[in-house]
């Protein structure tokens, strides 16, 4: 009989989970470069109760076993990486990469992070970084001289001074990896490689499935109001069943503890 | 005396366990194709003989409930939903196991896996998906940028209520796979538990009330137990 208090105390733990995940979601909607993620669910072990073909008291052979289900677990929290949409900003270093690929950006420490928030600016050594103040990888200096910068949907960045003259000063990579969603978030728009994503394959934009650079554009998050709304209700009706199912179990305990008057 | 008390309480013990089985259901109805199962009474003294030599009166049986769930637009490429009836085929550390569960992504070598990370099979084998744009078309063909990966393994069961059910959705089972010709295959689409709330709901009133009568059943042998004791050789 307790088993199915725990039970339906799993339900209403994951449907908590699914909620925080949809408040984070929510609360990102204006982060640039920001991908929704998702809870995934999947079943508990079952307890066997009754084996499949033994025999009852009255000598028939069942031909199916008594398992009941211990409950849910959430399994992961996945990253949706789909495509977020482009507002347009005129700044000239802000970059939307359309298509597959990360920005990357150093530490600090020496490691690398990939990111899709664009919104790049130049620090007080005329370094591209990004809003952290962590530079880009590779490294790109823009020179005092340099009047505008155009940066092409392959990623070269070129200025041009005072005089008119155009000169390149640097080429932005993108990193792709084949599981995306094995990626980690570290926080501030940030993620990092794990095992699951495997090692990148880090080359110049528009070529071999790494998408291309818009500049003046960002990537607003991917973040879906209607569908976040829509399992926010789900959500809440899911608790409130797994607490009707507390609540029944609760009783049933109840009138058992009144049979003895 | 025709009714013992230790039979009512047997009978309570198994309202119990259909509780449990609801809690189950309940708990997962969040969870990607689960299927709810249900525990049955099987009366077991038709036609039987003396009712005073019974063991037991009646016995439950686990059925589950293989009807599809409602299939959910999610946009997410990897997400595949057999609208129809038939299984994924899984290659688990356990051997071979079967699931309705589609919410698949992809490993670092870019094989097709489950959440928790067994390759999904085709019907040649294990599925490894390098390329942009990923097509999974209605009868279960995977198209990798133009290139044909073959087919996903979709298999049925002439006897699906014989599967062994395991954690994270998979079943396991004896028999033998037969693979379907023409199963529906929906990409981007996530099939929903097929937990039914209001059956459930009524459920759990009907189980608690249930409970509630063998109380009074309980309580009245009781009483007419404690009169015979103590009333026993009184003339008024």
């Amino acid at each position: 009989m307790i088993r199915s208090l725990y039970t339906a105390a799993t339900g209403m733990a994951a449907e908590q989970l699914d909620q925080d995940v949809v408040a984070n979601n929510l609360a990102n909607i204006n982060t640039y470069g920001f991908k929704k993620s998702r809870a995934n669910f999947q079943d508990l072990m079952y307890q066997v109760m009754t084996k499949a073909g033994s025999i009852s008291s009255t000598g028939i052979q069942l031909p199916a076993g008594i398992e009941i289900g211990m409950g849910v677990r959430p399994v992961s929290t996945q990253k949706i990486f789909t495509q977020g949409d482009f507002v347009q900003t005129g700044n000239s270093l802000d970059l939307a990469i359309e298509g597959d690929g990360f920005f990357q950006v150093d530490s600090g420490t020496g490691r690398t992070y990939y990111t899709r928030a664009g919104n790049f600016k130049i620090n007080k050594d005329g370094n591209v970084v990004n809003s952290d103040g962590l530079q880009i990888v590779p490294s790109i200096s823009i020179p005092s001289t340099a009047v505008t910068i155009t940066i092409d949907k392959t990623g070269s960045v070129s200025v041009t001074d005072q005089q008119g003259a155009v000169s390149q000063v640097g080429q932005i990579q993108l990193a792709r990896f084949v599981n995306t969603a094995g990626l980690t978030s570290i926080g501030r728009n940030l993620f990092d490689k794990t095992d699951a994503s495997g090692e990148p394959t880090v080359g110049n934009p528009n070529v071999d499935g790494r998408g291309s650079i818009t500049q003046y554009f960002l990537e607003l998050s991917n973040v879906n109001v209607i569908d976040e709304m829509v399992k926010m209700i789900a959500g809440q009706r899911n608790y409130e069943i797994n607490s009707k199912a507390v609540q029944t179990a609760d009783a049933m305990l109840g009138i058992v503890n009144n049979l003895k008057r | 005396m025709g009714f013992d008390v230790h039979e009512i309480a047997a009978a309570c013990e198994l309202a119990m366990r259909r509780m449990d089985a609801v809690a189950g259901n309940v708990a997962n109805v969040g969870t990607p194709g689960f299927k709810q199962e249900y525990l049955v009474l099987i009366d077991e003294l038709k036609g039987k003989g003396n009712p005073a030599r019974r063991e037991e009166t009646a016995r439950l049986e686990l059925q589950i409930d293989f009807r599809p769930g409602i299939v959910k637009q999610t946009g997410n490429p990897f997400d595949i939903a057999l609208s129809g009836e038939g299984f994924f085929t899984v290659q688990t550390a356990d051997g071979t196991a079967y699931t309705r569960k589609g919410d698949f992504t992809l490993d670092k070598d870019g094989f097709l896996i489950t959440q928790t990370g067994d390759k999904v099979l085709g019907e040649g084998g294990p599925l490894q998906i390098n390329g942009q744009v990923v097509n999974v078309e209605g009868d279960g063909s995977v198209v990798v940028d133009g290139v044909s990966l073959g087919k996903l393994n979709i298999v049925t069961f002439n006897n699906l209520q014989g599967m062994k059910r395991g954690a994270g959705g998979y079943y396991r089972t004896e028999e033998k796979a037969v693979r379907m010709d023409d199963p529906v295959v929906r990409q981007a689409h996530i099939e929903l538990s097929n937990v039914n709330v209001i059956k459930e709901m009524v459920n759990m009133i009907d189980i608690q009330r249930t409970v509630e009568s063998y109380q009074k059943l309980m309580q009245t042998i009781s009483d007419e137990d404690r009169q015979a004791t103590s009333r026993v050789g009184k003339l008024v």
